[in-house]
C-alpha cells in the first residue's frame, strides 16, 4: 500500500512536471527534458546511495576472503576491458568451437540448442573468438594444470519476433584463473568478464537498427559496460565452496552479488545483495530453487518496495502457503 | 498539493529547457563515437542470422517448437463471443486465439473448448469464458481441463476486463510430461495470453477467500446488491478446492485423489503437501483426460492424450464382492467399486485398504466426489478420518 501510494506520488509530480513544461509555449523540448531531468536525478541518487553502501561482507572467513579478493581485483581492473586483456600473451592454438568450450564451458552446438527450447537464437561469431594465455600452457588440445587465459568474443542474441524482435549484440573479454585436468575444470576458479552490449531492432530492407533513445541518462545506462566477477569450484570441491558472483555497473544502479552455499547432499542456499543490501534469499535443490524464495522489503528511488514470498518447487513457481524445502 | 506540483513541473522545465541545448549537444556527440562500434556488430549480427536462419529452414523442427503450432485458424471470435452473450445460445464451442506480444500470430496461445457465460463481480456485467477443454501454448504445454473465472479489479478507464482463471486437470507438456493438478493465472487481462502455475488446495481456499473479501467489499463500496455468477456463498461454507474439483470434468479416480489431497491439506490436519505430491508424482488415473471423451483440433493434441493414458490406467483385478488378497506383506485388498450417480453416469474405480471399515469411508469418498456430491464433501472427510484415522482415508497410499 506504501509502495502503491508513492508510485502514485511519483506520476503526479511527473505529470506536474509535464504540465509545467506544457505552459512552456517556444521551447519544444521542455516536456521531454523536464521528465528526463526528474527521471534521471532520481536513478542517479539511487546509484549513488547503493554504490555508497560497498559489498555484502560475511562472518564466513571463506565468504568474507572472497569479497576482499573481488574489492582489490575491482580496484585493480574496473570495467576497463582492455586493462583485462594487457598482459595476455600467445594466441591459443584452438579450434573456434574449442575455444568457445574453454570459454563457456559448453559446446556451442548445445548451448544454441538449449536458448532455442526457448525461442531464442544464441550465436557466436566463431571467426572472432580468441583465446590467449596469460599464464601456463595452452596448446590445440586446450590447457592443462594451472594457467591463466583471456578471451574475447562477440555474442548475438534474437529475442522476440515480429515486431517485439530484438537483437542483442555483445563484446566480452573475460579472464579466466584456475586448473585443467584432462579438459575438466579442477578446483577453484574465478572468472572476470567485461561485456558491452548494443541492442538491435528490425530495420528497413530487412537490416538492423541501433536501438535509439532521446533520454541521455538511458543512453548511459545501455552503452555503459557491466564487470563481472565469478568464484566457483569445480571437480570434488564443486559441492563444498560457495559459488559468488559481482555483478557492477554503476550507470545502470547495478551493485548485484549472489552468493549460493552448496551441501553435498544437493541442497544449497541462495543470497542475492543489492549493495550490501540482502534484497532475496531461499533454499536451492540441485542448482534449482527450492522452498521459499523471500523477497525482502527494500526502498527504491525514495519509494517503498514491499516484500514477499515465493514458493519454488525444484526450479517451479508453485502458488501454495505450505513450501517444502524451508 | 497540485500547486506544489505545478510549480515544480514548471521549474524543472524551465532549467531543463535552458540546459537542453547542451545536453543534446552531448548526446549527440556520444552517438557519433559508439556509431561505428554499433554498425559493426550489427552487420556482424545479421550475416549470421541469416546464415542460421537458412540453416535451420531446411533443417526438421525441432519437437518443442512444433508442439501444439501452428496455432489453428480461430472458429470463435468476436463477433460470436457477442452473439452467444446477446442471443442467449444454449451452448458455444470452438476455438479462441489469445494474444502473446511477444510471439508471431503463428505461435499465439489458444482456447479450444466449450465457452460459457459467467459474471464479473467488478464490472457488474456478463462475460463469455472458458468452460471445459484445453489451453494450448505452443512450444510449451496445454492445459487441459475444468476452466473457472474470477473477475479481478477493472478501472473503468482500462479496455479489458481483469480476472484470474483457475483449471483444474492436466497440464501436458511439451517433453511428454503429464500431471494432474490446480492451476491458476491471476491477473489475466481479456485477450492476451495466460500464464498458468501450478497451485495448491491451500493457495485456492486462500484464494477464495481474498477473492470473496475483496467481492465483499466492493460491493458495499457501490451499495449493490450481489448478483449471478458462481454460488460463493455455498463454495465458501464447503471450501472452494474442494467444489472446483467436484466439479472439474476429470476421470473419477483423478477426482477422488484431488479431492483426498483437498481434504488433506486444508479440511484435515494434512502436512499441505498432499496435492503437491501427487501433482509431481501424476496420477494412475483410469479413462481419458474427460470423462466426455473430448476431441480436439489442437495439432498433435489427440495424439498426445491418447500417450499420456496409456500405461496410467492400474488394472484392478479384485471383484467388488469378496476382493483379492495383495501380497501378505501388505496384506491389502485392491477392488473395483462401481458406483452410479443421481446423474445416472456409472463409474469404476479401483480402492485399496486393510480395514474393511476404511474400505467403506473410500467408497463412500469415491462416489461423493465422483458424482460432484457437493453437499456431502465435509461428510465423506469426516467418516474417512473416523475410519481410517486420516481425513483422506489414507490407510493404504
Amino acid at each position: 500500500m506504501v509502495g502503491s501510494c508513492s508510485y502514485r506520488g511519483k506520476i503526479a509530480a511527473l505529470a506536474g512536471a509535464l504540465l509545467g513544461a506544457g505552459l512552456l509555449a517556444g521551447c519544444d523540448a521542455a516536456t521531454t527534458s523536464a521528465a528526463q531531468s526528474l527521471s534521471a536525478s532520481e536513478h542517479r541518487a539511487e546509484a549513488a546511495r547503493i554504490g555508497a553502501q560497498g559489498s555484502p561482507q560475511f562472518a564466513d572467513p571463506k565468504l568474507q576472503a572472497i569479497v576482499r579478493d573481488f574489492e582489490a581485483e575491482y580496484a585493480r581492473y574496473g570495467r576497463d576491458a582492455e586493462k583485462l586483456a594487457a598482459d595476455a600473451g600467445a594466441l591459443c592454438p584452438l579450434a573456434p568451437e574449442e575455444a568457445f568450450k574453454l570459454l563457456k564451458q559448453v559446446g556451442y552446438a548445445e548451448m544454441q540448442a538449449e536458448y532455442a527450447k526457448w525461442g531464442v537464437t544464441s550465436l557466436t561469431d566463431l571467426d572472432a573468438i580468441e583465446v590467449r594465455v596469460v599464464s601456463g600452457d595452452c596448446d590445440a588440445q586446450g590447457v592443462e594444470g594451472p594457467a591463466e587465459i583471456v578471451g574475447r568474443s562477440r555474442g548475438i542474441l534474437r529475442t522476440g519476433s515480429g515486431e517485439l524482435e530484438r537483437v542483442t549484440v555483445t563484446d566480452s573479454v573475460e579472464r579466466i584463473r584456475g586448473s585443467w585436468a584432462g579438459g575438466e575444470r579442477r578446483g577453484p576458479f574465478r572468472t572476470i568478464a567485461v561485456s558491452r552490449s548494443a541492442s538491435f531492432e528490425p530495420g528497413a530492407a530487412g537490416g538492423l537498427a541501433a536501438e535509439a533513445t532521446d533520454w541521455a541518462y538511458l543512453a548511459e545506462m545501455r552503452d555503459a559496460p557491466t564487470a563481472m566477477w565469478l568464484y566457483m569450484s569445480h571437480g570434488p570441491a564443486f559441492a563444498a565452496d560457495p559459488v559468488v558472483t559481482f555483478t557492477r555497473n554503476p550507470e545502470a544502479a547495478l551493485f548485484g552479488t549472489t552468493v549460493v552455499e552448496r551441501r553435498a547432499d544437493g541442497t544449497g542456499y541462495s543470497r542475492m545483495y543489492q549493495g550490501s543490501e540482502l534484497r532475496m534469499e531461499g533454499p536451492t535443490r540441485n542448482g534449482k530453487m527450492h522452498g521459499w524464495q523471500v523477497r525482502h522489503p527494500h526502498s527504491w528511488q525514495g519509494h517503498a518496495v514491499a516484500g514477499g514470498r515465493d514458493c519454488w518447487q525444484d526450479g517451479e513457481l508453485v502458488k501454495t502457503t505450505t513450501c517444502p524445502g524451508e | 498539493m497540485r500547486s506544489v506540483l505545478v510549480a515544480l513541473g514548471v521549474a524543472v522545465a524551465l532549467a531543463a529547457c535552458l540546459a537542453h541545448s547542451t545536453a543534446q549537444a552531448q548526446t549527440a556527440q556520444a552517438q557519433t563515437a559508439g556509431a561505428d562500434l554499433k554498425a559493426g556488430m550489427a552487420s556482424d549480427a545479421l550475416r549470421l542470422l541469416q546464415q542460421h536462419d537458412a540453416a535451420a529452414a531446411e533443417a526438421a523442427p525441432s519437437p518443442k517448437l512444433s508442439f501444439l503450432a501452428p496455432t489453428p485458424a480461430q472458429t470463435v471470435g468476436e463477433a460470436e463471443l457477442e452473439r452467444f452473450l446477446s442471443a442467449g445460445a444454449a451452448s458455444l464451442r470452438g476455438l479462441h486465439v489469445r494474444d502473446d506480444p511477444a510471439q508471431p500470430p503463428g505461435r499465439d496461445p489458444y482456447f479450444e473448448g466449450d465457452f460459457k457465460r459467467t459474471r464479473h463481480a467488478y464490472l457488474e456485467r456478463d462475460l463469455v469464458t472458458y468452460d471445459s477443454g484445453v489451453y494450448a501454448i505452443p512450444g510449451e504445454a496445454a492445459y487441459v481441463g475444468t476452466f473457472s473465472y474470477f473477475g479481478q479489479p477493472t478501472e473503468e478507464w482500462e479496455t479489458h476486463p481483469n480476472g484470474s482463471f483457475v483449471v483444474v486437470g492436466k497440464r501436458l507438456g511439451w517433453d511428454g510430461r503429464s500431471d494432474t493438478g490446480i492451476y491458476i493465472a491471476e491477473q489475466a487481462i481479456a485477450g492476451f495470453g495466460l500464464r498458468f502455475v501450478r497451485a495448491t488446495p491451500e493457495y485456492l481456499d486462500q484464494f477464495e477467500r481474498r477473492h470473496l473479501a475483496a467481492v465483499e467489499a466492493y460491493r458495499r463500496e457501490v451499495a449493490e446488491e450481489a448478483s449471478g455468477g458462481l454460488d460463493l456463498g455455498a463454495v465458501l461454507a464447503l471450501g472452494f478446492g474442494a467444489a472446483l474439483i467436484g466439479s472439474s470434468d476429470l476421470p473419477g479416480m483423478d477426482k477422488l485423489r484431488l479431492g483426498q489431497a483437498f481434504v488433506s491439506d486444508v479440511m484435515g490436519e494434512g502436512d499441505g503437501q498432499a496435492l503437491l505430491g501427487i501433482a509431481r508424482s501424476g496420477l494412475p488415473g483410469g479413462g481419458g483426460l474427460f470423462t466426455g471423451g473430448q476431441s480436439f483440433r489442437t495439432p498433435g493434441l489427440d495424439g498426445l492424450l491418447a500417450g499420456a493414458v496409456t500405461g496410467q490406467a492400474p488394472v484392478a483385478q479384485a471383484t467388488a464382492a469378496g476382493g483379492a488378497a495383495q501380497a501378505a506383506q501388505t496384506a491389502a485388498t485392491t477392488e473395483t467399486f462401481s458406483f452410479t450417480c443421481p446423474a445416472g453416469d456409472r463409474h469404476s474405480i479401483p480402492v485399496t485398504y486393510r480395514n474393511p471399515a476404511c474400505g467403506a469411508a473410500m467408497k463412500t469418498f469415491a462416489e461423493v466426489y465422483g458424482c460432484n456430491l457437493i453437499g456431502d464433501f465435509a461428510l465423506a472427510g469426516q467418516r474417512c478420518q473416523q475410519a481410517c484415522g486420516h481425513p483422506q482415508c489414507a490407510e493404504v497410499r
